[in-house]
């Protein structure tokens, strides 16, 4: 049942990116769900299933996105990743933790799209999409990162984290 | 004579006489201070009569008074915000409708072409590049590489298509190339997109004259998109002496942010050119 919910968190977390959130910019970045949920989820208790939404999440998001080589799927994992590095140094302060993840998570991200891009040969200038894309997009996503945390955190012990995130 | 001035009759007729004396001062107006003297204690003795019995009965009836005016105020307000949602209902439906007819206008004035109109569902969830998703796709008959416009004018191609959906390039996207003319000079040059969505003209000659608020059409070379589709104005001219070509900002008529519904032609077979690509 918890499993379920989680999924259905997903599914509900893609589809907001893709109907609302990517329509809301600021300059040309904006705000990734799909990335905070994963962060918050990952900070979250005992977190073994963290993978499988990670992998999951990475997948639809690859699926909805137009970005080559599976883009999407790679930076969601680097984020899962982060998260369970992050968790272990910051256990006593979660919220600081979620922002570290946030913040590298992010400028990976991006950074991994912006090598994707010109590997696949879109030619693009990096000062450009580091002024108007990467760094209104970490603003977005900085500003929205303790709400989602809350909210996430909140879900997760509704759902019953320690058998829903094991 | 004695009987009839008898102490009796004399005491009626002083009386009879007194009230009439009364009366016809009364009528003249002579006793109205004497009236207003005698009164003035009474009224005031029911004013206060009145406004306790008033004070009295309010105390008692007006907590009533109060729950029923709540009540109504509360079924009131439950009217108001129902119509407020109904208001706000019948305007999407009139938005709709106004984009509907427009999309409907802008099929009838170009009847050469197939139209299958579309919602815009979604968009891309990467700010590095420029797509949206609309909810058509094989099932209603749309294809690889059919062009995609509104009724003002050029928004782009789609990318990949599914059952029930499409995802469409726009032609602000980074990766987007349309070649277009220029109304004016017959100029031909390249429209191409960028990660910021803005579009700029490229490949212009040098010695093309190219002026501000010129209007650009697609070309239909390279056959990816019909000729003749109306994209947007020319903002601004780059001219450097040591390029090959000029540029130009150009601001489109599509306003791609607040895109919300789409006509995909769907009579237009698109040229694949990839394969001649080294």
């Amino acid at each position: 049942m918890s499993d379920l919910l989680a999924g259905l968190l997903l599914i509900i977390t893609i589809m907001l990116q893709s109907g609302v959130a990517s329509r809301i910019t600021f300059l040309s970045g904006a705000a990734d769900l799909i990335l905070l949920f994963i962060a918050a989820w990952g900070l979250q208790g005992q977190t073994k299933r963290i993978w499988l939404w990670t992998v999951l999440a990475g997948f639809f998001a690859s699926l909805l996105s137009a970005m080559p080589l599976y883009a999407p799927f790679f930076g969601y994992l680097f984020i899962t990743v982060l998260s369970q590095i992050i968790k272990r140094r910051f256990w006593e302060s979660p919220v600081l933790a979620m922002l570290i993840v946030v913040f590298l998570g992010t400028l990976v991200q991006h950074i991994i799209y912006y090598f994707v891009l010109i590997f696949t040969g879109t030619g693009i200038d990096w000062q450009e999409s580091l002024n108007m894309v990467t760094l209104p997009s970490l603003l977005i996503n900085l500003v929205l990162a303790f709400p989602v945390y809350i909210v996430i955190r909140e879900i997760a012990l509704i759902i019953k984290p320690e058998s829903a995130l094991r | 004579m004695k009987k009839l001035f008898s102490s009796g009759s004399l005491r009626t007729l002083l009386i009879v006489l007194i009230i009439a004396g009364v009366f016809l001062l009364s009528i003249g107006g002579y006793l109205t201070p004497l009236y207003n003297f005698s009164l003035s204690p009474l009224i005031s003795t029911q004013s206060w009569l009145s406004m306790r019995y008033i004070a009295l009965r309010d105390f008692f009836t007006s907590p009533r008074d109060v729950a029923s005016l709540r009540e109504r105020n509360s079924e009131l307000e439950v009217q108001v915000s129902q119509l407020q949602s109904q208001i706000i209902q019948l305007q999407e439906q009139l938005s709709q409708s106004e984009i509907l007819y427009a999309l409907l206008d802008f099929a009838r004035t170009n009847p050469q072409h197939e139209y299958v109109a579309a919602t815009v569902i979604g968009r891309e969830i990467s700010p590095f590049i420029q797509y949206v998703i609309i909810d058509k796709g094989v099932n209603h008959g749309l294809r690889y590489g059919m062009p995609v416009v509104t009724q003002q004018g050029l928004v782009g191609r789609i990318d990949a298509v599914i059952a029930n959906a499409a995802r469409v390039q726009l032609i602000s996207d980074a990766n987007s190339t349309v070649n277009v003319q220029l109304q004016s000079g017959k100029i031909e040059a390249q429209l191409r997109g960028s990660i910021t969505g803005e579009v700029t003209l490229e490949m212009i000659p040098q010695d093309a004259i190219l002026e501000a608020g010129e209007v650009i059409l697609t070309s239909g070379l390279g056959g990816n998109y019909p000729a003749n589709i109306f994209i947007g104005q020319v903002i601004s001219v780059r001219k450097l002496e040591n390029a090959l070509f000029q540029t130009a900002s150009v601001q489109p008529i599509i306003a791609f942010d607040s895109l919300n519904a789409v006509l995909v032609i769907s009579n237009f077979d698109a040229v694949d050119t990839s394969p001649l690509i080294p």
